[in-house]
């Protein structure tokens, strides 16, 4: 069959975590279990330049965590440091001043984030990881702390580097799915 | 939908039950479908003016107060992603209730946080207990606002997360973001929207998007 749809299913070609349990699905996505860590390898090719990444998950325990992202290749981090900017918009109830920017070792500033207080839906839009230039990110959240919570952020990666997948390292563990999808060509 | 060679199936059947993928060997799925496709509800219904479900899914509609997209949300996809191109008679908040069986939860199980950017303005604001969820808002004057409409789970049997990312055209050009949740840990296979007050019109697609 002719794939004609604007986006495709970017299975891992292998998946590693710490924590209970994650597994490839049958679409291609994750499913995974009070993990603490999760690395998606092979998610990015040359085929597509540009991606978008589902995440619907929990906190296992109360509280929020942050998800903080690295990009890998071969199943390595790049943990080079100061390469990873990420600035947050935190808007909950009538305070947006929570933001933060931060120049690390990974994506890791005060959001996203993954709540305890309920269900929470991630879109991730990364640009460029495969190709060899800085990599730009973009979540897009709907969290359930206090109710409803938005915390959101934009990232860049200023390394030239080709990578092919990314890790998640959280401070406390989740559970839910991700699934990476490349926009087609 | 499923492939069986170059040929497009709606409905696989092994005996009397429905096929959802195909294997080679023991663990590779042939195909479980497109990895995002349109969905189209089985029916729609709506209040004041006209609306109209087209033959792949899209629902056109003119001068409504309210409308109903039934059976959207399946098994097939976890989570979705719903476009607005729409305006409102007057600059109005667009709300959504999730929905079962033709039946909307008008219940206190809906929390929304709001995030404005007009100009030099920055604002927020949440309620809490709310007998519906929050998309965006659409602009009263010519110029359609766009929506996309982030759904997380609602199918499943548990509370749901949703966000709307917009350009309004209230006041020319703003953003009128909402981050929504649903508390109960029900399964939904519809939802309706409507303004607070006044009427709707444009379009709406709903995305399936596989976990």
């Amino acid at each position: 069959m002719a794939n004609t749809g604007m986006l495709v299913s970017m299975k891992p070609t292998s998946v590693d975590h710490s924590g209970t349990s994650a597994s490839v699905n049958n679409n291609g996505g994750v499913d995974f279990s009070a993990v603490t860590s999760l690395s998606l390898n092979g998610v990015f090719t040359s085929d597509y330049d540009n991606y978008l990444m589902v995440i619907n998950a929990i906190k296992d325990v109360t509280g929020n965590v942050t998800l903080g992202t690295r990009l890998s290749v071969g199943g390595v981090e790049d943990s080079t440091a100061n390469s990873y900017i990420m600035q947050s918009l935190i808007v909950s109830g009538t305070s947006y001043t929570n933001g933060n920017r931060t120049t690390e070792n990974t994506w890791n500033t005060r959001s996203p984030v993954i709540a305890n207080a309920g269900w929470n839906g991630l879109t991730y839009h990364i640009y460029g990881p495969y190709l060899t230039q800085p990599t730009a990110i973009r979540a897009v959240t709907g969290i359930a702390t206090s109710g409803a919570y938005i915390a959101d952020a934009a990232g860049t990666h200023n390394q030239s580097t080709s990578y092919d997948g990314l890790s998640f390292t959280i401070a406390s563990s989740i559970t839910g799915s991700v699934h990476v999808f490349g926009y087609r060509e | 939908m499923v492939a069986l060679g170059s040929t497009l199936i709606d409905t696989a059947k092994f005996g009397s039950n429905d096929v959802t993928a195909f294997y080679l060997g023991s663990n590779e799925a042939w195909t479980a479908g497109e990895p995002a496709e349109l969905i189209k509800p089985t029916s729609i219904a709506n209040s004041g003016g006209s609306a109209t479900l087209g033959t792949n899914g899209q629902v056109t509609f003119s001068g409504v107060t309210s409308l109903s997209l039934n059976e959207c949300f399946t098994a097939d996809f976890d989570n979705y992603v719903m476009t607005f191109n729409a305006k409102a008679s007057a600059n109005e908040y667009i709300r959504f209730r999730m929905r079962s069986s033709g039946t909307d939860d008008s219940g206190s199980n809906y929390t929304h946080q709001y995030l404005l950017a007009g100009s030099t303005t920055i604002a927020g604001a949440r309620s809490t207990g709310a007998s519906n969820g929050t998309i965006g808002i659409f602009g009263g004057n010519a110029s359609p606002s766009a929506n996309t409409f982030y759904i997380y789970g609602p199918a499943l049997a548990q509370p749901t997360a949703s966000r709307g990312v917009s350009i309004s055209t209230v006041s020319t050009i703003r953003i009128d973001d909402f981050a929504s949740t649903h508390s109960l840990s029900t399964s939904y296979d519809g939802i309706t929207f409507f303004p607070d007050a006044n009427n709707i019109t444009g379009s709406v697609a709903v995305y399936g998007v596989r976990s």
